[in-house]
């Protein structure tokens, strides 16, 4: 108990130094807050934010848990219910914020990516030449890894290119 | 208060020792549950040996990105594995991750998930116990 209350603390001191000493950026996603959805999604790979594809894909991708990308990664029913109201809710052409407005420019009608990277936005943002250099100065090992070069996107910060 | 003492004495005991001890099994009531569950189904006492070969089989049948549990946890338990997506894993050695395998609904998801990847079946509960006692025995 002890120790895990000074591992917190420590935690927290780390996270204040950074908050302290980061620029202010704007926001490209408000942070997700879901709990479910930070400890279901987030166990394997950063929570993405669901304003990275339309509601088709999500539909898709999050119905097709045991098939998940060449792992099983199924969910108990009611956590999967959450998970999907949620992210359909919030899907790049369901909201009207700005970053889902950026992420569905591009997007044929009916498109539904099965993937963030081959989402129109995602290419646009990631040309070939730069984004080799980011992965070979990262060592990135997985383009699912956003938080290998955007040092803040945990917290929806993805304005550091 | 007598609670809080033995906490210290094991808290101080793991920021002392920690770092050197390697290979000492943490003893857990909620993990021993949780083996002995699997223990009540299963045809022989469990073997850390049959465990370990487990753990570093390649038994196909499962998705080919995923062909052994080294695949994203690394060949040593001792040591940090990640995920596919490049997520860094807690060392699945107890002596290492002291909350490891204490929570059945979460041993439960991840033997059912991870089996599936890797072997495309759910493990026999001989082969999670086997599993369980070879990682609670590094």
């Amino acid at each position: 108990m002890i120790e895990t209350n000074l591992l917190l603390a420590a935690g927290a001191l780390m996270l204040a130094t950074v908050t302290v000493a980061g620029p202010t950026k704007a926001e490209s996603f408000p942070p997700i807050k879901n709990q479910t959805v930070k400890t279901e999604c987030g166990e394997c790979h950063m929570a993405f934010f669901p304003e990275m594809l339309p509601r088709k894909s999500w539909v898709k991708i999050l119905n097709d848990l045991g098939n998940h990308y060449g792992e099983d990664a199924s969910i108990d029913p009611a956590p999967l219910k959450e998970i999907i109201a949620f992210h359909t809710s919030r899907a790049s052409d369901v909201l009207k914020s700005r970053g889902a407005r950026k992420w569905r420019e591009g997007l044929k009608k009916d498109e539904a990516p099965d993937r963030i990277t081959t989402a129109p936005r995602f290419i646009r943002k990631h040309k070939e030449n730069d984004y080799k250099r980011m992965w070979t100065k990262f060592k990135v090992t997985s383009n699912a890894d956003c938080v290998a070069c955007h040092k803040d996107a945990n917290k929806g910060l993805f304005d550091d290119d | 208060m007598k609670t809080l003492h033995r906490t210290i004495v094991i808290a101080t005991a793991a920021i002392l020792f920690g770092g050197a001890s390697s290979s000492i099994a943490v003893a857990n009531p909620a993990r021993d549950d949780i083996i002995k569950s699997f223990a009540t189904q299963a045809e022989m006492p469990f073997s850390a040996e049959r465990g370990k070969a487990l753990f570093e089989a390649k038994p196909g049948g499962g998705k080919p990105e995923t062909p052994s549990c080294t695949t994203c946890h690394g060949t040593s338990p001792l040591k940090a594995g990640q995920t596919r997506a490049g997520k860094l894993i807690e060392p699945m050695a107890v002596s290492k991750t002291s909350g490891r395998f204490t929570e059945l609904k979460k041993v439960r998801k991840w033997f059912r998930r991870n089996c599936k990847s890797v072997m495309g079946r759910e493990c026999t509960p001989q082969e999670k116990g086997d599993f369980l006692t070879y990682m609670s025995s590094k």
